[in-house]
């Protein structure tokens, strides 16, 4: 199980940090999205709120991965690829992080996008490209 | 086609806007990096330096010239450009234009790189990334 490094959850955890999730359709033409509800649920997991979610739904659905970008103001950036495990409409999961959501952006999410990690990058104009995990 | 909407233009002039551009590799995986160099270039162009010949600049080069850019303005602002890669420039106006601007910057950062190649991406379509009309197409 790939586990993302300490520095890459710091990241994702960032209140400032700017997070872009990247689908594909079936076509392969990129969809990049900005998401401020991601958070890594532990070190193989992520998880982001659907508020609005349209071509970004579609695609999880049809193709089953995504990239997430985390940049943060230092420019700081780290890249983690993941397959979608599905979305999760209730339960205490989605209960609480619903809960969490809406005090962030007073919005009722419709689902909860979870993904495993399998690969992670650096983004960072350092060392861009170098496999961290 | 699309002209690139004055809001948008907006959000590329800002000091401290954050852009990042998604590729897809020869087995359907998607690349988003992010990329400081992002400008418009005409009404429906925009362009952005290659530095370093990772995966985007490997992805454009192999021929899938599909690209999706988002840009975020501080604090709750953000789009989406889809294009279309038009050319890699290696040299001319424009590439010493962004080699210029971008090779002191990596330089002053401590950086080992410089700009390889300028894309420019013609848009075709433009969207809201932000609430409460994320999604939404503005052109």
């Amino acid at each position: 199980m790939v586990k993302m490094p300490k520095e890459v959850m710091e990241a994702l955890s960032e209140e400032l940090a700017l997070k872009v999730v990247a689908t594909i359709n079936k076509k392969k033409i990129p969809n990049a999205i900005i998401v401020a509800t991601l958070k890594a649920l532990d070190e193989s997991t992520v998880v982001f709120a659907d508020l609005r979610l349209g071509k970004t739904r579609e695609n999880l659905e049809t193709t089953k991965k995504f990239s997430v970008t985390v940049l943060k103001p230092n420019l700081e950036s780290y890249q983690v690829k993941c397959s979608f495990q599905g979305f999760q409409e209730t339960g205490e999961l989605a209960f609480t992080m619903g809960e969490e959501v809406y005090k962030k952006v007073r919005l009722n999410p419709k689902a909860f996008a979870f993904g495993t990690v399998e690969e992670v990058y650096s983004t960072s104009l350092t060392n861009p490209g170098e496999k961290l995990a | 086609m699309a002209k690139i909407p004055e809001d948008v233009l907006e959000a590329f002039e800002h000091e401290k806007k954050m852009c990042m551009v998604a590729t897809v590799d020869e087995s359907g995986s998607v690349n988003v990096v992010p990329n400081v160099s992002l400008k418009v270039t005409g009404e429906e162009q925009v362009a952005f330096a290659c530095c370093f010949d990772g995966k985007t600049t490997n992805n454009l080069k192999a021929g899938r010239t599909r690209v999706a850019i988002a840009i975020y303005k501080p604090r709750a602002e953000g789009f989406q450009i889809k294009g279309l890669l038009q050319k890699l420039h290696d040299s001319g106006e424009l590439f010493d234009e962004f080699s210029a601007q971008v090779n002191p910057m990596l330089e002053a950062m401590g950086i080992n790189g410089k700009v390889l190649h300028v894309a420019t991406i013609k848009v075709r379509e433009v969207y809201a990334l932000t609430l409460p009309i994320a999604g939404e197409r503005l052109v």
